[in-house]
């Protein structure tokens, strides 16, 4: 695929995203769904918007995706392939969903359970949302022996240098306010030949979907989130941040400057979702 | 019939292990969108050598555990990578069975012009089966697995490279063998060349022979039974071409016959 070169895809992503790189960061700006906010601030307003929506996170989706993102984050678990012995960051992991499918699907691969068996860390910026999947895990369950929350920013991981082998993050980093900054973060963190894998919504899908996909998101899901959650404006957030997100092209780009080779993009759902992976060579 | 099946399952002197998910190469993503894109990462000539480094890396530990993900991520684990990169092989096992089978064509054809001396002055028949039992020979060394090596190769993702992979294989066979000739039997010579190949490749799996005389045996019958085949096609075609012949000039007395009887009429 044609590459753009670097100097003009750091352009066209600085126009996008509407924000400078450090040091002016203070004075930049982020997106905050449709608004822009400045850089420091949009940090205290995403985790205002998921301490609020934490005790209700996974029934939401389930309406909200109509069940779809159990299929997205089985994909997810089955291209990052997990395997005994594997050490897994989840980032952005919140409520531990992704981080229990891959814990058990490295058990299923484990035939000996006396080896060792590997980790999973759920990593999320928000106690909230890792308090909320801490409650929801049985402790008696054997991939509970696996895992181990922690509470940190993506963008300044608390992990040593060639670390994990996978790193997933799941509808998370169009949260983040610095994305370049979360993948330097992602690969300083994985081992050479370990894998980066991130699911996130597209701003743009298939334009026969485009339509009803924006009726869609605009209208019924913060709909939903009144009902359900009693939060209307949280799930505005969501849906509008959805749409200042990236081109997956772009992002594609912005994953392989971050020293990531073997990059893809796959489109799932008519576009709706896309997953990025790569590979630290 | 069962029998056999029995004594191929049994014959592989370790347990095979089972094909798992991973293994059959990757799947259709959940959806199937209009675009479908599937965006591909394009490999560079220096991601390619890395691939072909830990494929190598991976052969060492096939004997151990088999034609599997699990071999490529020993294999990773001796290189220093993350056993992750696994996930990077796009049909899995697929890809691993395929580089070492293009690793035994290569050193077949670079054996084929260091020993041509050998087989030259053989007839053609003979020659054919020497070349054949060289291949195989290539592929004794992983008898023990080469039953699940098959299997991955008849998995739908790995059936079209597996296939061209024989393809090549046979051709330069008959090219070796001295045959030039692009005839109408140019087809039948490649496919029945690969079906004894296959054939003497599948009897080998269960030879117990010393130094599996059997096998080669087995292969002598096989060549000699399509050497007659190829001499049988041929006369049928003679057969045929004089038939044609007759009926070529039964056709231009018919047509002689109706032209003079009934000329066209002009207005």
């Amino acid at each position: 695929m044609h590459r753009l070169p670097a100097n003009i895809s750091a352009l066209l992503r600085l126009a996008q995203n509407g924000r400078l790189q450090s040091p002016l960061r203070q004075f930049s700006t982020a997106s905050f769904g449709s608004e822009d906010v400045a850089a420091s601030e949009k940090a205290g307003r995403v985790g205002a918007v998921f301490s609020s929506v934490a005790p209700s996170y996974d029934l939401m989706n389930d309406l909200m995706s109509a069940g779809l993102h159990r299929l997205w984050k089985g994909w997810l678990v089955e291209q990052l392939a997990p395997f005994p012995g594997m050490h897994h960051l989840d980032v952005a992991g919140g409520t531990g969903d992704v981080a229990t499918r891959v814990a058990r699907d490295i058990l299923a691969q484990s035939p000996d359970p006396e080896a060792e068996q590997g980790s999973v860390v759920v990593c999320d910026i928000n106690p909230d949302m890792l308090a909320e999947g801490q409650r929801r895990l049985d402790p008696s369950a054997p991939e509970a022996a696996l895992m181990e929350w922690m509470t940190a920013d993506a963008e300044a991981l608390p992990l040593q240098d060639d670390s994990v082998d996978g790193y997933t993050v799941a509808f998370g980093v169009r949260n983040m306010t610095n994305i370049d900054a979360a993948l330097r973060e992602a690969h300083r963190v994985l081992r050479p030949g370990g894998q980066f894998l991130c699911l996130e919504f597209s701003p743009r899908t298939n334009p026969a979907l485009q339509r009803l996909y924006d009726a869609y998101s605009h209208h019924v899901i913060p709909q939903i989130g009144r009902v359900v959650a009693n939060d209307e404006q949280s799930y505005k957030y969501l849906v509008e941040s959805i749409r200042r997100f990236p081109d997956p092209d772009l992002f594609r780009d912005m994953i392989w400057d971050a020293g990531f080779r073997r990059v893809r993009a796959q489109s799932l759902t008519g576009g709706i979702v896309y997953l990025h992976s790569g590979f630290k060579s | 019939m069962r029998r056999y099946c029995k004594t191929l399952v049994e014959s592989t002197a370790i347990p095979l292990p089972r094909i798992k998910a991973g293994d059959r190469g990757k799947r259709l993503p959940p959806s199937v969108s209009c675009e479908e894109l599937l965006t591909e990462w394009e490999e560079d000539e220096e991601q390619t050598r890395a691939r072909e480094v830990l494929l190598d890396a991976a052969l060492k530990h096939v004997m151990e555990k088999g034609w599997s993900l699990d071999a490529v991520r020993a294999g990773a684990r001796d290189l220093d990578l993350s056993p992750a990169i696994a996930a990077s092989l796009k049909r899995g096992a697929g890809d691993l069975v395929e580089h070492f089978v293009q690793q035994c064509n290569d050193q077949f054809s670079v054996q084929i012009e260091e020993r041509r001396g050998e087989f030259e002055n053989l007839r053609l028949r003979e020659r054919i089966a020497l070349l054949v039992r060289w291949r195989l020979e290539l592929t004794a060394p992983f008898i023990d697995s080469w039953p699940q090596a098959m299997a991955v190769q008849a998995l739908p993702a790995n059936m079209g490279p597996a296939t061209r992979q024989l393809a090549l294989l046979v051709d330069d066979m008959w090219h070796a063998a001295g045959d030039t000739a692009t005839e109408y039997n140019w087809y039948t010579k490649r496919a029945l060349l690969a079906g004894v190949y296959t054939a003497s490749e599948l009897y080998m799996l269960t030879d117990y022979s010393p130094g599996l005389a059997d096998t080669w045996e087995a292969l002598d019958r096989r060549v000699r039974d399509v050497m007659r085949l190829g001499r049988m096609a041929g006369q049928v075609s003679q057969a045929a071409s004089q038939s044609a012949d007759g009926l070529r000039a039964f056709a231009s007395w018919l047509y002689t016959r109706t032209a003079s009887s009934q000329p066209p009429q002009y207005q």
